[in-house]
């Protein structure tokens, strides 16, 4: 096969994947939406509860076991606060796919319109690799990419500085 | 009622992000990205607190910040960025345009609900 038919070929490859990344992240949506749902409606089911305690704060009915109920309540509100956060590693999840389908899709436009051997496409390969690695969204992210395809210029910072810089997931800082 | 503005393109985002300031009994308006939550913020919408994302389309969190901070009626409203741009670089982008916190997400409810409480005292 010449190398422009191959271009082709690796082109139509690289597109039927970012189209299957597109569908699965479709196909999910639904079922994450019940999801969130679902959280808000055992959010708001806990808040009624609550208020249904203390509208109904009458020794003879609850006062047997007030305890366990406040204690039920403030378990089951950690367990919703910890399907809160664990739902947000999906909006992540999301993000990452659609910064690696920007990139095969770049990767995809370069190999359908481009001859291989023009010099000029190193510098198109590189801007892509760097975007994609500043849109990345964690530093695991990034040292996968840096080690599965390398900056051209080397390394410039290393890990454990860029670890660092970063600030880790859930911290928060007020200016 | 201490009405907050939560600012993200992601739906399941802006959805926990509600249930979270809800559960505490926050007022919650919402806006999918920065263009919509200037409009409304340009219409008088008088809010207590913005709690926004960075990248979005049409306008990001950062540019969203700064037109914010321009407008004379929101000059004194805390702006809460929640995102998941960890980088220091961008932290000192934020906040040099104004932002008063940042949060890196997967955020936890107890932490921004202390963090909210802290800022709108």
């Amino acid at each position: 096969m010449e190398k422009t038919g191959q271009s082709t070929e690796a082109a139509q490859a690289v597109a039927a994947s970012v189209a299957q990344i597109e569908l699965a992240v479709r196909e999910v949506q639904p079922s994450v939406e019940a999801l969130g749902l679902l959280i808000d409606q055992l959010s708001s089911g806990l808040g009624a509860l609550r208020t249904a305690r203390r509208r109904n704060d009458n020794p003879d009915v609850v006062a047997v076991f007030p305890d366990e109920f406040d204690r039920a309540v403030d378990k089951l509100q950690k367990q919703v606060n910890g399907s809160i956060m664990h739902l947000q590693f999906y909006d992540r999840l999301v993000q990452h796919l659609k910064h690696v389908q920007d990139y095969l899709s770049g990767t995809a436009g370069e190999l359908a319109s481009h001859s291989m051997c023009d010099p000029a496409d190193a510098e198109v390969w590189n801007s892509m690799r760097e975007r994609l690695r500043t849109r990345l969204i964690s530093q695991a992210q990034r040292q996968l990419l840096d080690a599965m395809l390398p900056p051209p210029e080397g390394f410039n910072v290393n890990s454990e500085q860029a670890r660092a810089e970063c600030a880790t997931q859930g911290s928060v800082e007020l200016f | 009622m201490t009405r907050i503005l939560a600012v993200d393109d992601s739906p399941s985002m802006r959805q926990m992000v509600g249930v979270t300031l809800k559960s505490a009994g926050y007022e919650v308006l919402e806006a999918c990205d920065g263009q919509e939550a200037l409009n409304l913020a340009k219409g008088q919408a008088a809010v207590d607190l913005v709690i926004t994302d960075v990248n979005m389309p049409n306008m990001d969190g950062i540019t969203l910040v700064r037109e914010l901070r321009a407008l004379p009626h929101y000059r004194g409203v805390p702006l809460l960025v929640l995102t998941t741009e960890a980088s220091a670089e961008k932290k000192m982008e934020g906040k040099a345009a104004g932002a008063t916190g940042w949060v890196v997400k997967p955020f936890s409810p107890d932490r921004l609900l202390a963090t909210i409480a802290r800022i709108v005292a």
